[in-house]
């Protein structure tokens, strides 16, 4: 897993460092606009970009075929990618967590801390499968399909979401489990797509 | 070492029927055969990336998709487009790959891009062909291995690189212990270092046989078609008609002793089997 997972770094590191300066870029202009959705919108595109972008490498080079013929197992290649994608959920949401708490943050607004970061990691569960299936070219039809679809659901939930005082904690359980059981779903399904693929 | 027995895939346009050889300990393997012929199919299902549809690989008499990380790993191999990841230098390539590889020598990694030399902080992607041919050679003689695979690992380069590289498949099985399996279209590669030959046409084996005996068993005959109807059966295996004349590769043994004859290459054997005509 760590030689996988040094590999894409190694491979995308140019494009991480962009990321990184948009991730400070969005979440500067939520704190100027006084709006988190900027910064809780970058860190879904930057959840689902750089597994992508790391995918889309190793079509070009033929790695999945090298990587396969390695013995490395199916699981760590497919869970390392799932790894990635979490490593910059995480990185993106240190940034969303200051513009956030700049912004001003208060207890009963957790409701909307809790969706986006929830809703990037539901991104990431459903465009994985998909870009697994169907390679990087096709998949990013579907990826953008996926961010435009959430997006939306985000935008429109949020204020709603901000409102929210009874039942507040029970909405973030449920998001929390739903989050989890996703990628847990996902990455079986990444796991039988890619053990039934052929390089 | 390695054994392939009945190996079947099927696609849409193509298909490799009942391919069976083996490549025994300590020799060295040619797979020969035209441009699409199955040869990659076929060592991609060695290395588990292809799945047959029928029929078994037995690696040291087990077989290979049940094979763990341990075991898959005394396999080395060469990749026709290396499968490199192209962004990386090859001190980055040395950091990944020993967290992949359980018995991954750096030094060895490291003496043999040396004497390759082959830059340490240039991204691969820069490299020439030959250079990043050079380096999936260095990175599959950096671990300990019992069999080499390689895939057109010549297809491309220039002479002196190809000698270069057929130097190291020598080095590399010269103590007898361990087995190479070398897939080309250029014959004259595999003749100066396999020790058998197998010939695949359209997806099905034409011969298996031990290089040198099959060198001596066949040569090219200019004969005219009564000479040929005179022939006893058996002997002319494939007729080349061409504007100039009429060629016969045919079996030495079976052929009149004062016929004049031209030694045959493994390129003419390629050349008989997928333009000439079959002898009935």
């Amino acid at each position: 897993m760590l030689g996988l997972l040094l590999k894409d770094i190694y491979n995308i590191r140019k494009q991480a460092i962009w990321y990184i300066a948009m991730i400070v870029l969005f979440c500067g202009i939520s704190v100027v606009l006084k709006n988190v959705a900027f910064a809780s919108t970058i860190g879904i595109l930057v959840t689902i970009s750089m597994p992508l972008t790391a995918i889309a490498y190793e079509e070009k080079d033929g790695w999945q075929k090298f990587v396969i013929a390695s013995g490395t197992n199916v699981k760590t290649i497919v869970g390392e990618k799932y790894l990635l994608g979490v490593i910059f959920a995480l990185i993106s949401i240190i940034g969303y967590s200051v513009a956030f708490m700049v912004v001003g943050a208060e207890e009963d607004r957790l409701v909307e801390f809790t969706a986006p970061v929830c809703m990037q990691l539901l991104v990431l569960a459903v465009v994985l499968p998909l870009v697994f299936k169907f390679g990087v070219e096709k998949g990013r039809v579907y990826m953008i399909i996926a961010v435009v679809l959430l997006m939306a659901v985000l935008i429109a939930v949020l204020p709603v979401l901000g409102n929210m005082q009874e039942g507040a904690n029970v909405f973030i359980g449920c998001m929390a489990a739903i989050t989890v059981i996703a990628l847990c779903v996902s990455f079986l399904v990444s796991f039988k797509i890619y053990s039934k693929k052929e390089f | 070492m390695l054994s392939i027995k009945g190996f079947t895939k099927h696609y849409k346009n193509f298909q490799i029927e009942d391919v069976s050889f083996e490549v025994p300990d300590g020799m060295v393997v040619g797979l020969i055969g035209e441009n699409g012929a199955g040869k990659s199919t076929i060592i991609k299902s060695v290395l588990g990336a292809v799945r047959p549809d029928c029929g078994q690989i037995l690696f040291n008499g087990a077989e290979i998709r049940k094979a763990g990380k341990g075991e898959r790993q005394k396999i080395s191999f060469v990749l026709d487009d290396t499968g490199l990841p192209m962004e990386l230098n090859l001190v980055m390539l040395d950091n990944v790959l020993s967290c992949i590889y359980d018995k991954w020598d750096c030094a060895k990694f490291r003496s043999l891009t040396q004497n390759f030399a082959l830059p340490d902080k240039k991204p691969i992607k820069e490299f020439s062909k030959g250079m990043k041919m050079k380096a999936a050679i260095a990175v599959a003689l950096s671990y300990d291995s019992k069999l080499l695979i390689l895939d057109e690992p010549t297809s491309g380069l220039d002479p002196v690189v190809r000698d270069d590289i057929l130097e190291m498949i020598y080095n590399y099985n010269k103590d007898g212990n361990r087995s190479v399996l070398l897939s080309s279209h250029i014959t004259s590669d595999l003749e100066k270092i396999c020790d058998y030959i197998v010939y695949i046409h359209e997806g099905r084996i034409i011969f298996n046989e031990e290089k040198d005996e099959l060198l001596n068993k066949y040569a090219i005959y200019s004969i005219d078609e009564r000479q040929l109807r005179e022939l006893e059966q058996g002997a002319p295996v494939r007729v080349l008609r061409r504007e100039y004349g009429m060629e016969v590769l045919a079996k030495k043994d079976k052929m009149p002793q004062d016929f004049e004859y031209k030694p045959v290459t493994l390129d003419d054997i390629m050349l008989f089997y997928s333009k000439g005509e079959e002898v009935c």
